[in-house]
């Protein structure tokens, strides 16, 4: 009996060939986008949850007691006081907050490897793969460090031998390895090339043990079976005795990395759903394919359907044998979409910066799949199935079974559906590529174009003016500058700026820097009055405020006046033009440039010639070795820098287009077939119209048009929804583009130009169709 | 009207080549009405699609009111098809989703004739073949003669100067065949000129003359008393 079906089952997908074809290309590409944002998105879902003690893991977090502001910065001493105050408390660990590049050295070789500070109980929290040394013991002393297998591999011949070697930090200290461990292949934001003791940090920057800084990030792990909220509610007051309106809270640390916009309670969990989203649309296009394309493809079979009721087969055993092709036809896509999801695994993974490997999906991923598969196999089947069982024989043999008029209007709803989504996901593409254009081409009040940006390690800090002046000689060299910060990303804000005739309940905040002689020449900013940077001189600060902070003070003419800030006075002597120094996401801040200060400064700055860029780099490396032996030569271009601010645009625009296209082509796939369907089923009509003289234009005209109608019912419905949700997420951006219409144009014409070539494409080979040929049919 | 000299038609499938028409020549002056009978698959059919410019001739001369057609693109068959030529099958080929109204106009659409004079000329032919009262009704719900009334009733609409039927009455009972070959009759009085594929010899006397085929051949051709 089955196997009879099976037969049935392959001669029926011999015997409509293009009709299996569609369907099958249909319901893989389908199935490929699928499982490709399934496999992205039960990745991003367990990114950082691999820890054994993920359960019991939590991120503090700090927020005013008025909840206005949030953020993962705790004081750094918090993690001690927590581990001796809260017993539910079982473990505390504090991290330096960002990874940083710094020089170690041995013997053999000089080199910058990438990691932070961590406090002594974190490998006991966090599952590491632990080759060589002691978990519990590896940060117990100020000068332990503990480093990766590869770094190991680096500097010694092997991992067993780097154990109680040291290396040189820094060129000033010597660190001991009590510790190697491999991260391998897990799913992890971990990247670090080593850990070293937090105390030492503390040590060496007596500032950090003020509790009113928070810099530090902290991570708890509560004993099995404590109360969280238990915990949280003693946490709510636990700072009032050390600095006052704050209330540390808990998150469990694997949220941390979905959620970490706490204000909102969103963040990277934002793209996981609208990934999800579109995952389920394009499932759905794709059973809608499969269902018009097989209830289509089914009048054909009336007869076959016939004879097998007259003989005698129930309605049961029909809707089982239909419904079983739908599934065959369902696990041979899933077989091809993973044969073409191995193969764009690599790109997938580059793009995304995953590490996803099919050979490494546990169980419960394939049974999901599988069960996706099967499901959207027997949701498509089972209309076609149930459609064609319950035709009547007396109606089949007479030739009477029309297609309903609920059947009809269905497939035409299906097709509107269709075609509203991919309107939907192409208008969107075009408005975020608009926007992404936008932002990275933006003139940002700075050229950040040939501007290099020189990390200033130990001995250039000294040698400043010595590299300054040694670079000015190079020929490509054309100005130089240093600066506290990299002028892209998140800057503090500090209420600590005073001014003549500030009023004492006035609490703005502004951003502050420090920037250094030739800061307005060397960024390429304007100058609103006033002039650039001169002196470095710690006894006559000079200070440059930018339009913002000019009307924050309230003043008319501020070059001359004198403010502070964080304690040190000195005199304004520019206003700067407005310019960007975060994310267009944010709107441009009071800013305070003051020429010196602390000493330091991170990053030089070099502005040069656009020609001969190579020997330029070449001969300030020389320059760096001559004055800076111990540290390699470390830069960054500003303009690929900016670019990367929007990486997380930049990548879900490529994916998004990526997946419209696939969305319009399964929607024309399905288009084609309902044409072949539709131009089948006027064979006669078409024949008997070419005899009295239709032209071929005219056939065609007269099939095209009641596709294109129902396309262009697609695009009414899917623009309106398009705009919607584009004004929402350009709402995201202080400065954006205005919604540009010339993209919904765009989207209509694209839509229409490709629906009229799959179309006409069909319809037009019907209507070449010899008239006589087309009346013989019957 | 219509002179065809040595025409030849074949057919090649997979395995072998059919003659479907094999050097055929004959004459039709205009206002005759000409019965071709011939046994199955003697090439009538055939014969009568290439003198209708549905189908091209393989070989041979075809001339139509005086102009040689044999060599003649869709386009310019296509118009001549819409101008000068009606056509009524066994059939029928009636479009089911279209009105008897609907399928009478389709004639017209095709040769740009406004709206409000087409539903004049289709008004005027649907009286005259006395089926008005179903303007609005499908094919299915009709009768066979009702239905060929209304094929009938398509092919006259734009007044073509040849009526070319393939066996009309083949479908249909004597009696309603009877009334459809008098509706022919009185087509041809009209001025009509007719070319009529028929099995029966009843029929065949309808017309003025007989060319009887076989193997894609003319055998005979004899001329009735009424001619
Ligand atoms: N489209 C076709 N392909 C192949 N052979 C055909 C085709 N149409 C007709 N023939 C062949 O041409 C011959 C004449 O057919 P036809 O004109 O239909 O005959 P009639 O109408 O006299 O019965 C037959 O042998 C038939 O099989
Ligand atoms: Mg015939």
């Amino acid at each position: 009996m089955i196997k009879n079906y099976f037969k049935l089952t392959w001669r029926n997908i011999k015997a409509n060939k293009v009709l299996s074809f569609l369907n099958i290309l249909g319901l893989t590409s389908g199935l490929f986008c699928f499982l490709l944002i399934y496999l992205w998105i039960s990745s991003e879902n367990n990114v950082n949850k691999y820890h054994e003690n993920n359960d019991t893991l939590y991120s503090a977090y700090l927020t005013t007691t008025d909840g206005a502001e949030y953020g993962y910065g705790t004081p750094s001493l918090l993690y001690k006081e927590l581990k001796e105050k809260i017993p539910e408390i079982e473990g505390v660990t504090a991290m330096s907050n960002n990874n940083r590049n710094y020089t170690f050295s041995n013997n053999k070789k000089v080199l910058k490897q990438n990691g932070k500070y961590v406090s002594e109980d974190y490998f006991n929290m966090f599952s590491f793969n632990i080759l060589e040394g002691n978990a519990s013991t590896a940060l117990r002393n100020p000068n332990d460090i503990a480093i990766s297998k590869d770094m190991a591999e680096l500097f010694f011949d092997n991992v067993k031998s780097a154990i109680g070697q040291t290396l040189t930090f820094e060129n000033s200290k010597a660190l001991k390895i009590t510790m190697v461990f491999e991260l391998g292949s897990k799913n992890t934001t971990e990247k670090s090339d080593f850990y070293l003791s937090f105390d030492s940090l503390l040590a060496e920057n007596s500032w950090m043990s003020d509790w009113k800084n928070f810099g530090t990030y902290t991570f708890v792990q509560l004993t099995k079976g404590a109360d969280v909220k238990q915990v949280e509610q003693k946490l709510k007051l636990f700072l009032k005795d050390y600095v006052g309106a704050f209330a540390i809270e808990l998150q469990p640390y694997g949220d941390s990395y979905l959620y970490a916009d706490l204000e909102n309670g969103s963040g990277k969990i934002e793209y996981v759903r609208l990934f999800g989203i579109i995952a389920f649309l394009i499932m759905l296009i794709a059973s809608i394919n499969f269902m018009n394309l097989a209830s289509a493809g089914s009048m054909k079979r009336a007869k076959e359907i016939g004879v097998r009721k007259v003989l005698g087969a129930g309605k049961n055993s029909l809707v089982v044998q239909f419904l079983g092709e739908a599934i065959l036809l369902s696990l041979s896509s899933l077989f091809f979409a993973l044969i073409f999801i191995a193969l764009a695994l690599p790109i997938f993974n580059q793009i995304t910066d995953k590490n996803i490997d099919l050979a490494n999906l546990p169980l419960s991923t394939w049974v999901m799949v599988l069960f996706i598969t099967l499901f959207t196999g027997i949701l498509s089947g089972s209309y076609p199935a149930f459609l064609l069982s319950s035709f009547k024989v007396t109606d089949i043999f007479k030739k009477k079974i029309e297609t309903s008029s609920i059947t009809k209007l269905i497939r035409k709803a299906l097709v509107v559906f269709q075609f509203t989504i991919s309107v939907v996901f192409i208008s969107c593409m075009f408005i975020i590529s608009k926007q992404i254009d936008y932002v990275q081409n933006k003139d940002i009040g700075f050229e950040r174009e040939s501007l290099l940006a020189v990390t200033l390690s130990e001995d250039l800090q000294k040698n400043y003016n010595a590299f300054k002046t040694g670079a000015l000689q190079i020929s490509g060299v054309r100005s130089v500058t240093k600066t506290s910060h990299i002028l892209l990303g998140e800057y503090g804000t500090s209420p600590e700026v005073i001014w003549n005739g500030k009023s004492d309940e006035d609490g703005s905040l502004f951003t502050g820097m420090v920037g250094s002689a030739d800061f307005i020449k060397t960024y390429g900013a304007k100058l609103h009055m006033g002039r650039d940077l001169i002196h470095n001189n710690p006894d006559n600060i000079e200070y440059l405020i930018n339009e913002s902070a000019m009307k924050q003070m309230n003043m008319e003419n501020p070059v001359g006046q004198t403010i502070s800030f964080w304690g040190n006075s000195g005199t304004i002597v520019g206003v700067v033009k407005d310019f960007h120094f975060s994310s267009l996401k944010e709107s441009i801040f009071p800013l305070v440039i003051r020429s010196e200060g602390y000493a330091e400064f991170s990053t030089a700055f070099i502005k040069y010639n656009s020609d001969n860029v190579q020997q330029t780099l070449a001969s300030l490396e020389t320059l760096h070795t001559t004055l800076n032996p111990a540290f390699p030569f470390e830069y960054k271009f500003m303009d690929s820098e900016y670019n990367k601010l929007y990486k997380s645009e930049s990548t879900f625009y490529k994916l998004s287009t990526f997946f419209s296209i696939l969305a319009i082509l399964i929607s024309c796939l399905g288009l084609f077939g309902l044409v072949m369907f539709t131009a089948e089923q006027r064979t006669k009509e078409i024949g008997m119209r070419k005899v009295v003289g239709a032209s071929v234009f005219a056939i065609t005209a007269l099939i095209t048009k009641d596709f294109i109608k129902l396309i262009l019912l697609g695009i009414v419905i899917g623009v309106p929804i398009a705009w919607y949700f584009m004004n929402k997420w350009l709402a995201n951006y202080e400065y954006r583009i205005d919604m540009p219409w010339w993209a919904f144009v765009n989207t209509t014409a694209l839509i229409i130009g490709i629906a009229l070539v799959t179309v006409s494409f069909e319809s037009i080979k019907i209507a070449l169709v010899n008239p006589v040929k087309s009346l013989k049919s019957e | 009207m219509i002179k065809i000299s040595n025409l030849e038609k074949y057919f090649t499938t997979q395995e072998y080549k059919t003659i479907a028409l094999n050097k055929i020549s004959f004459e039709v002056k205009k206002g005759e009405f000409v019965s071709i009978m011939g046994p199955s698959g003697s090439g009538k059919s055939t014969l009568l699609n290439i003198l209708g410019l549905l189908d091209d001739a393989d070989g041979g001369s075809f001339i139509f009111n005086d102009e040689e057609v044999v060599n003649y693109k869709e386009r310019q068959r296509a118009y001549i098809r819409k101008h000068n030529i009606g056509f009524v099958f066994q059939s029928f080929n009636l479009i089911d989703e279209l009105t008897v109204f609907e399928n009478v106009e389709l004639a017209l659409i095709y040769t740009g004739i406004k709206k409000s004079e087409r539903k004049g000329k289709v008004d005027e032919v649907l009286e005259r073949m006395q089926i008005m009262h179903r303007r609005s009704h499908f094919p299915t719900q009709l009768s066979g003669g009702q239905q060929q009334r209304v094929a009938v009733a398509r092919a006259l609409v734009n007044e073509p100067k040849l009526i070319l039927a393939d066996e009309p009455t083949g479908n249909l009972d004597s009696k309603t065949g009877n009334e459809v070959m008098e509706l022919l009759t009185e087509l041809n009085n009209q001025g009509s000129t007719i070319i009529m594929v028929t099995h029966s010899e009843h029929d065949a006397k309808y017309g003025n003359r007989i060319i009887r085929m076989l193997d894609g051949e003319k055998v005979t051709e004899n001329l009735l008393s009424n001619y």
